[in-house]
């Protein structure tokens, strides 16, 4: 009903342009309505932050018409954990990201900014030459990568994305920051977390890492007698000139199938 | 009172809570000594409820304030307590008259000098946090708009203190999952390193981690980076 409702009130709002910003419903009423659709999410259903995250992704998805959502938390150059996806592409999207070393993501984390791409085939290219032709390969177009963070402190990104070409209308982008607070809270209300502490165990399930990356980045490391940053750099390298996904790249390492050339 | 001018301009100091620099004991303090200066209050106090709803002195005007805010605490008793208890305010209390409510702090309180108490909520919805509380050397009563300026201020400081714990706790939290995040990274990192420069599996490398580990009784990811160390060092040599 609530849905239905907020569909004519946007179709509406497109036909009729004189005052579109008084048809918004306040925002406290808006979060309850995405909080009750989020619960609402049929499947995983578990109990866990991981969980509870993926409903919401999947929700964000849905309701703003996108091909998917992601939550990917402290996501650098060096090191990065997805931690929920609305469906398996959106995953492998996010890890193609560290794959190459940069996009969006990455970019809201240390920006501390929302990343907002609506066409990545016209203003991508530019911006993250490994990552834009990754992306279009993968059918990603629009990117909106928003952090959640409370203050200064960010603690991870949630990104959209689409399939094709598009804006956010201001509505639209509205919901899509208020997914990315309810994101924020949820890994708050979950955490009692106290300066000096360890990790609560509950969010230890949501730092999911492809752990044979780093395992071959040891490797290389000692193969070709450099830094760890140095190796990672070597292998995203290696992966992109020989057009293979790093996870692909870092199975061959640990199998003795591929050893990456040494200087000379 | 005070003029309209100086009142918006304790306002702004008070919600000017997002800067770097920003000090949560600086804030109470000043918090505080708004409030008396606001009402005419000789001393002013401020007691917060922690996550187990035990009530403590987080600052005051000056010291009669905090004399009086420790008195109530260590005695259990007091306006300020039931203010944070009922979310309710308490206004215009007269000590003289309130030896049956509040027997200790009463007669200590007036021992002090002081007449009059009034405790104002620390509340965000149907959360009370803490209360703000005044204390007059005479027998004097609040104006409803005096109550209406004064709990107003404890409305605008509810809502920076609330906004700082919430800051606080994000960056604890960052700094817990970036912390979770390097230590199973490093592990997976020294067990591929440890695997290759000894020739054995990445599961005997895991296992002689581990061990290293137990018998030197330190935590498994300081053993490995101590072993990336030595390996990235023969490397840079």
């Amino acid at each position: 009903m609530t849905v239905l409702l907020a569909a004519t009130r946007l179709d509406l709002g497109s036909d009729d342009i004189s005052d579109p910003g008084t048809t918004d419903p306040p925002d406290d009423a808006e979060r309850v309505r995405l909080q009750r659709l989020i619960n609402g999410m049929a499947d995983a259903s578990g109990d866990g932050i991981a969980d509870a995250l993926e409903r919401l992704c999947r929700c964000a998805a849905q309701e703003l018409g996108l091909a998917g959502a992601a939550v990917t938390l402290v996501p650098t150059a060096g090191a990065h954990a997805v931690s929920a996806a609305s469906n398996p592409a959106t995953r492998q999207h996010e890890e193609e990201q560290f794959g190459v070393g940069e996009g969006p993501t990455q970019d809201v984390y240390s920006s501390h900014r929302p990343v907002l791409v609506s066409d990545l085939e016209v203003t991508g290219a530019g911006r993250w030459p490994g990552y834009a032709p990754a992306a279009s390969a993968a059918g990603v177009r629009a990117v909106f990568a928003l952090p959640l963070q409370v203050g200064a402190a960010t603690f991870g990104v949630l990104t959209l994305s689409g399939d094709v070409p598009r804006t956010f209308t201001r509505a639209e982008l509205r919901t899509a920051l208020m997914f990315a607070e309810l994101a924020t809270e949820m890994l708050m209300d979950n955490s009692a977390a106290e300066p000096g502490l360890g990790l609560d165990p509950a969010h230890h399930e949501a730092m999911a890492i492809h752990g044979q990356i780093y395992q071959a980045q040891g490797m290389t490391m000692v193969d070709l007698g450099v830094s760890l940053p140095e190796a990672l750099a070597r292998m995203r390298a290696h992966a992109f000139a020989t057009e293979q996904d790093l996870a692909d790249l870092a199975t061959d390492i640990i199998a003795g199938r591929t050893v990456l050339p040494a200087d000379h | 009172m005070i003029s309209p001018v100086q009142l918006s301009d304790v306002f702004v100091e008070m919600t000017d809570t997002l800067v770097g620099d920003f000090d949560i004991l600086d804030f109470y303090h000043n918090l505080t000594k708004h409030a008396a200066a606001v009402s005419g209050a000789s001393a002013a106090g401020l007691v917060l409820a922690d996550h187990r709803g035990r009530v403590r002195y987080v600052g005051a005007s000056n010291e009669s304030g905090k004399m009086l805010e420790l008195l109530q605490i260590q005695n259990s008793e007091g306006p300020c307590l039931d203010c944070v208890t009922t979310g309710e305010p308490v206004i215009n209390a007269d000590l003289s008259y309130a030896m049956d409510r509040w027997p200790t702090f009463s007669r200590r309180a007036i021992e002090a000098g002081f007449q009059s108490v009034h405790a104002f909520p620390m509340r965000l919805r149907d959360e009370t946090i803490g209360a703000l509380n005044l204390f007059g050397t005479v027998t004097s009563r609040f104006e409803p708009d005096e109550v209406r300026v004064v709990q107003a201020l404890a409305d605008v400081a509810t809502i920076a203190i609330l906004q700082e714990r919430n800051v606080t706790h994000a960056e604890a939290l960052t700094e817990q999952l970036q912390g979770a995040l390097n230590s199973r990274i490093v592990i997976e990192q020294a067990k591929g390193a440890l695997a290759r420069s000894r020739g054995i599996s990445v599961g005997a490398a895991f296992d002689t981690l581990r061990l290293e580990a137990r018998s030197s009784s330190r935590r498994l990811v300081e053993v490995a980076q101590a072993v990336l160390d030595d390996l990235e060092k023969d490397n840079t040599e």
